[in-house]
């Protein structure tokens, strides 16, 4: 994606631009409903579904129609940040990123019915010196629970613009619309004192980081309150280390207070608190004890020792049955329609080599892929549903006590979750994660997590595996859970080894909000699967098409004389030599130099184990029938005239793609997240290694056992 | 169409793949990273 | 007494916080402060961690942490 100009362009506020505005607020807040309800579709996004990870920009219109710039930034609890998603918010709203010039205006959104704790992060904001819009969501949610929040009180308080809002169903848009197009926005007049024994203190690191680190002064003062809120000096100072000027006054005033024994970290916090609390107190009245909410209600149920168990279980059967049962339809249609498709370029095309790679290469290839889209959708759909409704919250909750036994905390449960379709966004989700040992544990085992693309080689394998045309829904459900549950299984054991060796560290935090449940937000869980689903198409139309020619030339030629078999040309072909290379590695596995090839074009990504099988096998069928691929892998067998595909192999290899780490874009992930390259090459390493012994545990023991 | 026809066709089409497979392979080695695929960030987005 | 040892469903006001810590500035920081009303909602399914109420939000902390949260318990 361009960057409009006017953010691309620095940081100067000519009248003429339009304005470019940080959308600030806690997690849970309805940030990213508000985002979607200001911008519309006009989103460029980089976004993973759950979490928002990065910054989104998107553009939404004034009343007459001027564009404003927003910039969606994480969701943060305080400016001091804790985790690297907070730690995105903080540097660009102190203008410390080089790519995102410091945004003019400020949006920042708190939850209506839990103002106290949001406006902490708006209090620090207002800091800065930038105009603030005060947007306060979920006004019917706080009227519910018997609170009344008088909005002219607030904007009296505070001094800034202070629109009511509900994002969900749009009131209050428009209003905050015409704010944002304001071209005089007022600073907030909100003053409040710094406790004396720091006061001096923060005015001689404002005046250091002015003079030393060359900050402008509002933020050296905002970045000097920064500094004193937490022991950590670096955590706070981010990349761009102190000049030495400046950490040598902090040390000398952190050793003065050491001294004199002034709790210096927790005073600042408690004056802004106190400051919140006379806001609080004149904005916001509450009618009333309020009974228990209808979030304790279901919580009490959905917590239970017995019952919440019971139901994270239902839910996640659902999830996996709604996967194979809801989306047979569908993939049955494009099936069918990828087959007539095939069916009618061979009828009205003339026999030849580009007839061969448009029916063999790129419709096989392709359509091997795109079946699975509706698994894709649902899975996506599931998980956005689970986000939106703040159950993942409950599962963290939950599964923190088991997850501790192997030295992780329950926030891991959702980056491992997601993994379940897609490594990816799971990998990019764990930046909610504070401890960096604890994330790198995750971020290791997350591709154990059997993800979506893996779906497609289980299922042949099963398909495979099971005798009969029809493979009965509780043998492949079952198959498939065993699969699941020995990555899962896999994925703790190497979290525990990991906790204990490689990434020794404390026991992490569980400090985690459980917000109350909502209802779904359709609108965004759709969104976010259409999102999801067009990325997965796009890749099947470029990558997983070029691919798919590619191994289709890989496999035809150099062409064998004429008259030779199509076992004959392929065996001859590109492909058959790489695979004739692997497979004395690999037989052991029981697996032959056909396999081979699948396997090695796995690297590009998994479900092109299927396509790649296609054009091996379908290259062997004669004549125009494109018969199922299961019976052509049946069909296969070794020189000697073995069964290639026995049902042992077939679970081997359904072993060997569970630990193996096969993805490309899964190791570029893990390469930037980590930021280095030991992390994703010792990822491949100890994965395939797994792979490897396991399968060859799994063969050579069913052998001997006789299958 | 002839088979020579569609031979030549075929290696054309063989070629533009490859060509823009090994040119995504190299723009992704020049930013390392996030290969742009499953909604990573654009490269202006990044750090 | 410690926050870890309140009744489940009881209220209490804190009293003391440890000054260092990276656990006691994030929970300072999300509220938890000398003086602020609490109240033990429950326990996850195993026991740990703790889910408290304060301000108007739940929030979840481990025994770990509830252990150092010194608490003068209301009725």
């Amino acid at each position: 994606m361009a960057l409009p100009p006017h953010i691309a362009g620095g940081t100067g506020s000519a009248p003429s631009r339009t304005p470019v505005y940080a959308l600030v607020g806690n997690p849970n807040c309805g940030k990213s409903t508000l985002f979607n309800a200001l911008t519309g579709l006009k989103q460029k996004v980089g976004n993973y579904p759950g979490v928002t990870v990065e910054k989104k920009i998107g553009t939404a219109y004034s009343q007459h129609g001027q564009p404003i710039t927003v910039i969606d930034l994480p969701g943060a609890y305080s400016l001091a940040a804790r985790s690297p998603d907070e730690a995105v918010t903080r540097d660009v709203l102190l203008g410390r990123r080089a790519d995102t010039p410091q945004p003019d205006r400020i949006l920042c959104i708190v939850d209506a019915a839990n103002l106290e704790r949001n406006l902490y992060l708006v209090h620090q904001i207002l800091d800065l010196g930038r105009p603030v819009i005060l947007v306060v969501n979920m006004m019917d949610v706080a009227i519910k629970a018997g609170l009344e929040i008088r909005i002219d009180r607030l904007e009296h308080e505070l001094g800034i613009p202070v629109i009511a809002c509900e994002a969900v169903n749009g009131r209050g848009v428009i209003d905050l619309k015409l704010a944002m197009s304001r071209a005089d926005l007022p600073l907030s007049r909100h003053a409040w004192d710094i406790p004396a024994p720091i006061a001096k203190a923060v005015a001689e690191l404002q005046a250091s980081l002015t003079a030393s680190d060359g900050k402008p002064p509002l933020i050296a003062r905002a970045e000097a309150l920064l500094l004193l809120t937490d022991q950590d000096s670096v955590r706070v100072a981010g990349s761009t280390p102190l000049s030495s000027r400046t950490a040598e006054l902090l040390r000398g005033w952190q050793q003065r207070w050491e001294g004199e024994g002034t709790d210096w970290a927790s005073s600042l916090v408690n004056s802004r608190y106190e400051a919140i609390g006379r806001i609080a107190s004149a904005a916001v009245t509450q009618a009333g004890a309020a009974g228990p909410t209808l979030s304790d209600k279901i919580d009490r149920f959905a917590t239970h020792p017995v019952w919440g168990w019971l139901t994270l279980g239902v839910l996640m059967t659902l999830l996996f049955l709604s996967i194979f049962t809801l989306a047979e339809y569908p993939m049955n249609l494009i099936d069918g329609a990828v087959a007539a498709l095939a069916d009618g370029v061979k009828a009205n095309m003339a026999e030849g080599d580009f007839r061969d790679l448009i029916t063999d290469g790129a419709i096989a290839g392709v359509g091997g892929v795109i079946i699975f889209l509706p698994q894709i959708l649902i899975l996506f759909f599931f998980i956005g549903l689970l986000e939106s409704t703040g159950y993942m919250a409950r599962a963290a909750f939950i599964m923190d006590r088991l997850m501790s036994r192997v030295g992780l905390n329950g926030k891991s449960f959702i980056p491992l979750l997601s993994s379940y379709a897609c490594a990816i966004p799971g990998i990019m989700a764990t930046r909610t994660i504070e401890d960096q040992k604890d994330r790198l544990v995750t971020i290791l085992i997350a591709p154990l997590m059997s993800c979506s693309a893996r779906l497609p080689v289980y299922l042949l394998m099963i398909a495979a595996l099971v005798p009969g045309e029809q493979v009965p829904l509780l043998t492949k459900v079952g198959i498939m859970l065993l699969m699941y549950a020995l990555g899962t299984f896999g994925a703790f054991g190497f979290a525990w080894l990991f906790k204990r060796t490689l990434l020794k560290g404390e026991p992490p935090l569980m400090i985690m909000e459980l917000p109350p449940y909502r209802l779904p937000g359709l609108k965004d869980v759709m969104l976010q699967m259409f999102e999801r689903g067009w990325l997965f198409l796009r890749r099947a139309g470029t990558v997983i098409l070029g691919i798919s020619i590619v191994l289709w030339f890989l496999a035809a030629y150099p062409k064998a004389p004429d008259g030779a078999t199509a076992q004959q040309q392929l065996a001859q072909s590109f492909a058959g030599r790489a695979g004739h290379l692997l497979e004395p590695a690999i037989k052991p596995l029981g697996f032959d130099w056909q396999i081979g090839i699948g396997l090695i074009s796995s690297f590009a990504a998994r479900e092109v184990f299927v396509s790649t099988m296609g054009v091996v096998f379908n290259a062997e069928a004669e004549g125009d029938d494109t018969a199922p691929l299961r019976q052509a892998l049946l069909a296969a067998k070794w020189p000697d005239g073995r069964a290639l595909f026995t049902p042992l192999v077939c679970f081997t290899l359904m072993v060997f793609y569970v630990f193996a780490m096969q993805c490309v874009s899964t190791v570029a992930i893990v390469r930037r997240e980590t930021n280095s390259w030991k992390w994703p090459l010792f990822q491949i390493g100890y994965l395939t290694g797994t792979a490897w012994i396991l399968s060859l545990v799994v063969y050579q023991g069913g052998r001997a056992l006789g299958f | 169409m002839s088979s020579q026809f569609q031979t030549i066709a075929a290696l054309v089409v063989v070629a533009l793949a490859v060509t823009w497979l090994v040119a995504r392979a190299v723009r992704k080695r020049r930013q390392p990273g996030c290969g742009g695929d499953c909604g990573c960030p654009s490269r202006e987005l990044k750090r | 007494m410690k926050l870890s040892e309140l009744a489940v469903g009881a209220s209490a006001v804190v009293r003391e916080l440890p000054k260092s810590g990276t656990a006691f500035v994030r929970l300072r920081e999300m509220g938890l402060l000398a003086g602020t009303r609490v109240s033990l909602i429950r326990l996850a399914p195993l026991g740990d961690p703790l889910e408290i109420r304060l301000r108007g939000y739940h929030l979840t902390l481990r025994k770990s942490e509830a252990d150092h949260v010194l608490v003068d318990p209301v009725s």
